[in-house]
């Protein structure tokens, strides 16, 4: 689980780089 | 030129996920960011921000080298009560004379710009004052404090010569003594630059 948030973090910063559109799945727009 | 992302260190601590990052978005900057998760999911976000020096730092440090593993995990608790007493005592209530206390005289590494290795460099900037007498450097209050094993990351608010300012500051530990230290310092914005109501800390 740990690692799992940690791989969506990176997912998420490197999606800054790639423009990767599932990267952002991440974040919880509703909150 | 694209932004480029460099993710050099990254953590958990419960909810949390804290990563140091190197960017280089036509600026180069180094940050640290943030995340609280809420039913898997990130709600939540903190940064801080500074400008990457483009030279080592006298001791010839960057601002982003050195290690990155995660030992200790069983001592996260003990180095975060660690990294807590030192904030707390040092940083904010300038008992400078606890300084070996926490820190490890003899190999203590320091990523700061503008510093260099050892206690005497991190005493003088502890101790450095103004012309009217105030300190530069001044830790006022502790937002947030995340561990996972030997690295923690310190959020702290307080005041850098007279400006309201944001502290993230990572510290390694080994043995129970403080031996590394890397950090970015950023202004808080004015209320009135704000774009969200949800504050810097």
């Amino acid at each position: 689980m740990t690692s799992n948030k940690k791989d969506q973090i990176r997912k998420l910063l490197k999606g800054i780089e790639t423009g990767d559109p599932e990267a952002v799945t991440v974040v919880n727009e509703d909150k | 030129m694209s932004p480029r992302v460099n993710i050099v260190r990254i953590f958990a601590d419960g909810d949390y996920v804290f990563a140091h990052t190197d960017y280089n978005f036509n600026v180069l900057e180094i940050g640290f960011e943030v995340f609280r998760f809420e039913d898997g999911q990130a709600v939540e976000h903190w940064d801080n921000l500074q400008h990457k020096h483009s030279s080592p730092n006298p001791a010839g440090h960057t601002m982003m080298d050195g290690p990155t593993e995660v030992t200790d995990l069983d001592k996260t608790e003990v180095n975060r009560a660690l990294v807590r007493s030192f904030v707390e005592e040092i940083l904010i209530n300038n008992q400078l004379d606890r300084l070996e206390h926490y820190i490890d005289a003899a190999g203590y590494t320091e990523h700061n710009p503008h510093l260099t290795d050892g206690l005497p460099a991190l005493h003088s900037a502890l101790a450095e004052s103004s012309s009217n007498g105030q300190r530069i450097i001044q830790y006022k209050s502790i937002h947030r404090l995340l561990a996972e094993g030997n690295f923690l990351l310190c959020v702290t608010e307080g005041f850098r010569s007279g400006v309201h300012s944001s502290f993230y500051d990572l510290f390694r530990v080994a043995n129970g003594k403080i031996v590394e230290h890397w950090d970015t310092i950023e202004a808080v914005p004015a209320r009135s630059e704000w774009v969200n109501d949800n504050g810097k800390f």
